[in-house]
């Protein structure tokens, strides 16, 4: 089976400063993959250069066999990506964005119109479809952008803190849809701060400190590994150097 | 999207197959072109911030229409042009430098917005779109927004020339301007480009800054001097026809080409400028397109990139040290006091949006200024000179009042005002204390700054004895200061977003101001001359500060306007 996303001993450098440090990951269709680790680590340099949106980095970045450097366009065609920051053109109405979206993915008009109806109704926002962005609250944002990631019907998916600003029944909505998406076939890379959702959501999880890997497995298989822990606790474990409990004891004593 | 921009979008992608050559994704192009102009129609520009905080809850709509006026006039008062100079080529010469460094000024400051929109790194650059096609539709709707700025601005001397000339002199005109926009904006992109070469994309949105701001000054220093300076003898007789040297200024260049377009070409000089003003411009968009924005995307992908390090504030600064830390020790009484006055002191040094407002209109002022003193220095009445002998120093210092009001004004907005909550959650009992703090603050950065230029400045025109005059006036500029903050500052600094800063009762706040201002000048024009009089109208304007300064410190809770 080809991998839905290939890299090969991925290096990047900002500077003199190298952000991420031999990355070698194959993530198969149907794939959750849990994307973790703290400030700085090198998570979002991996999403943007698998977005295409940095290209002088070295070692192979494959999507579904096609090398981002030199095809960024077919790779892009395949992927749907959801910025953290909910960066969208908020003077243009949701229909107006996901139109434009899907017009920039090459969709046809109805096909974009009916399903931009479909997945805003769903999401609760029917009655939004035509007011400005601009007062949107941060969770209403959230719903459109999510939208505009699976417009085009992407065989991968790449979200980066996709709940931020959801309330709790639209959080229940989107971790149901992402095992949705990947029992049927897609791959979904999951970047995220949140562990109790990582935990729950993906099948298989990384986590990256320093621009390297230090941890892939399955959360059964990290628990294995690591003790019988939360992945919260397993992260602190892997990424922090001093004990976290020493720091709120720091913080505490600050008080003297 | 209304019919202005419909048309010129149609316009624009008469050449599809050309563009689909070229490897341009046409169907994506129309899409990012229709999106960018619908939004443009939505937010105001440049030239209509200032105009902004009316209707806070309007929406924004038709702001094209706005740009194009404001343009049409521009474009009258570059007729000017045709007062300067003996022949066509000088004349076109001054028309094309005012025409293009208007547009370069325009282009530097509506490009923050129409090419450095960071969020098209998160919304176009990850979709299936080629790095052709995304510079096609930027350089496009760059042309679009120029056509929009250029065709009512060169429609007037259109119009003109239709009346002088002929028609064909008005269809030269109409070519050569396009070639000469053409050029503007390669400019504009190769400057962007060199910034963005030899700093990092952090610090470019602050030169970027500093540009608008000189740009700013100086035209408006230019439409204030030009008109002036086209009446005199010298500049009517003016003639920069067959000048060598002339080669090095591209106005030059396509005035001769309309020059000799129009009537024939009298030089060979001319004829090196016709060809520079022809082959340059096309070779120059070739260039851009095909070099400088594809290297312009790579960068600017940078510049919203998390992980290049923000900038660090200077070691040392957890203890207040240095001049602001002492001038805090120094002015202020109270914590609360000093807390207010280094919060507004960092905050005005620190923030891009705090100078850009503000620092053009000392710009102007400047301008003003000296204006003020070049007039009246050659022609007016004797009795009316003679009346103000003396005072114009003066009326210099109570002009200078207007700095500090836009100071004020502009220290109590900023578009993160929600970052105001901490003054709301802290136990802070007299808000009064932290306005009366950022306010010494201003005057600290400020007041001090004229009050050295304008007593250095006075005394070297008016001798020691307009000493105690210019005292008086920088007392009453303080007192207007002080009033107008004991009356407008109602909010806590930086703590109201941008367009709620004018609100109802604000207007009749400002005319109080000029009102307070009027009489004050009115007053000490009447004591002028009697030193016994300035003393006691100065020991009066002291008191008046001292109450004042013992009102804004005393303001409550109750005083405080909120923002939503």
């Amino acid at each position: 089976m080809i991998p839905a996303i290939s890299i090969k001993n991925l290096h990047k450098r900002f500077g003199a400063k190298p952000v991420l440090r031999g990355i070698h990951l194959d993530v198969f269709p149907g794939q959750v993959l849990g994307y973790i680790g703290p400030n700085g680590a090198g998570k979002s340099t991996t999403v943007k250069i698998l977005c295409g949106l940095l290209s002088d980095y070295e070692g192979e970045v494959l999507v579904q066999g096609i090398d981002v450097r030199t095809n960024p366009v077919e790779a892009k065609r395949r992927i749907g990506y959801v910025p953290e920051l909910a960066e969208l053109y908020d003077v243009l109405t949701p229909s107006e964005f996901l139109h434009f979206m899907g017009d920039l993915y090459g969709m046809d008009h109805d096909v974009c119109e009916r399903r931009m109806l479909r997945m805003l109704a769903a999401f609760g926002l029917q009655d939004n479809v035509h007011q400005r962005m601009d007062t949107f609250s941060k969770g209403m944002r959230q719903k459109v952008l999510l939208t505009s990631g699976l417009l085009h019907n992407p065989d991968i998916l790449i979200l980066d803190e996709p709940l931020s600003g959801l309330d709790a029944n639209s959080v229940i909505i989107v971790k149901d849809l992402i095992s949705k998406l990947a029992k049927d076939g897609k791959t979904i890379f999951y970047c995220s701060h949140m562990m109790d959702v990582v935990e729950k959501v993906s099948d298989r999880i990384i986590l990256i400190d320093n621009g390297s890997i230090v941890a892939d497995g399955s959360f059964e298989h990290l628990q294995q590994q690591q003790g019988n822990q939360s992945l919260e606790q397993i992260f602190a474990q892997l990424t922090s150097k001093d004990t976290l409990g020493q720091a709120a004891d720091d913080l505490m004593r600050a008080f003297d | 999207m209304n019919w202005i921009n419909k048309f010129l979008l149609s316009a624009v992608l008469l050449p599809r197959r050309f563009y689909a050559a070229w490897g341009i994704q046409v169907p994506q192009l129309v899409a990012i072109l229709t999106t960018k102009l619908t939004m443009d129609d939505r937010r105001p520009n440049t030239m209509q911030m200032t105009r902004r905080q009316q209707k806070k809850d309007a929406e924004i709509s038709g702001a094209t229409l706005g740009t194009m006026a404001i343009s049409g006039v521009m474009g009258m008062m570059y007729l000017f042009a045709f007062m300067v100079g003996t022949d066509l080529v000088t004349q076109f010469t001054f028309y094309y430098s005012m025409f293009m460094m208007m547009l370069c000024m325009m282009l530097v400051s509506d490009f923050t917005s129409v090419l450095i929109d960071v969020k098209d790194n998160f919304i176009i650059l990850p979709k299936p779109v080629t790095g052709s096609t995304v510079v096609a539709a930027r350089l496009l709707h760059v042309f679009i927004h120029v056509c929009k700025l250029v065709v009512p601005m060169s429609l007037p001397c259109f119009v003109y020339l239709l009346f002088r000339t002929n028609p064909w002199g008005s269809l030269v005109f109409a070519g050569i301007t396009l070639f000469a926009t053409l050029f503007s904006i390669f400019l504009i992109n190769a400057v962007y480009l060199l910034i963005l070469r030899i700093t990092t994309p952090e610090r470019f949105k602050n030169i970027i800054s500093y540009i608008q701001i000189a740009f700013a000054i100086v035209i408006y220093g230019s439409f204030q001097l030009l008109p002036r300076m086209a009446d005199r003898a010298e500049f009517s007789s003016f003639n920069l026809q067959d000048k060598l040297s002339m080669l090095l200024a591209p106005p030059f260049w396509f005035a001769s080409a309309f020059h000799t377009l129009f009537a024939g070409s009298s030089g060979s000089i001319e004829w090196v400028a016709v060809a520079l003003a022809l082959a340059l411009p096309p070779l120059s968009i070739f260039v851009v397109v095909k070099f400088l924005a594809p290297a312009f995307n790579q960068k600017l992908a940078m510049i919203s990139g998390s992980d290049d390090g923000g900038t660090t504030a200077a070691p040392g600064t957890s203890a207040p040290k240095g001049l602001a830390g002492t001038l805090a020790r120094w002015c202020t009484q109270g914590k609360a006091e000093h807390t207010g006055f280094l919060f507004a002191w960092k905050m005005m040094s620190r923030s891009r949006e705090f100078k850009v407002k503000v620092y053009p209109s000392i710009g102007y002022l400047v301008v003003l200024v000296v204006l003020f003193f070049f007039r009246n220095s050659r022609q007016e009445d004797l009795d009316v000179q003679q009346l103000f002998a003396g005072f114009k120093p003066i009326v210099a210092v109570y002009f200078s009042s207007m700095i500090l009001l836009v100071a004020i004004h502009q220290i109590m907005v900023t578009e993160k005002f929600k970052a105001a909550w901490m003054f709301f959650i802290t136990p802070l009992q007299r808000p009064g204390h932290l306005i009366h703090g950022a306010l010494t603050a201003v005057l600290m950065q400020f007041f001090t700054a004229i009050a050295f230029v304008l007593l250095a400045l006075g005394l070297w025109l008016g001798g020691t004895g307009i000493l105690p005059n210019l005292l008086l006036a920088l007392c009453n500029q303080l007192l207007i200061t002080y009033a107008v903050s004991a009356i407008n500052f109602t909010q806590l600094p930086f703590s109201q977003p941008v367009n709620e800063g004018e609100k109802g009762g604000q207007f009749v706040r400002g005319v109080l101001l000029v009102v307070i201002s009027g009489v004050l000048g009115m007053l000490h024009f009447f004591v002028f001359r009697q030193p016994i009089s300035i003393g006691i109208v100065l020991a009066l304007s002291i008191t008046g500060i001292l109450l004042l300064r013992w009102y804004i410190r005393r303001k409550t809770w109750l005083d405080i306007e909120f923002a939503d």
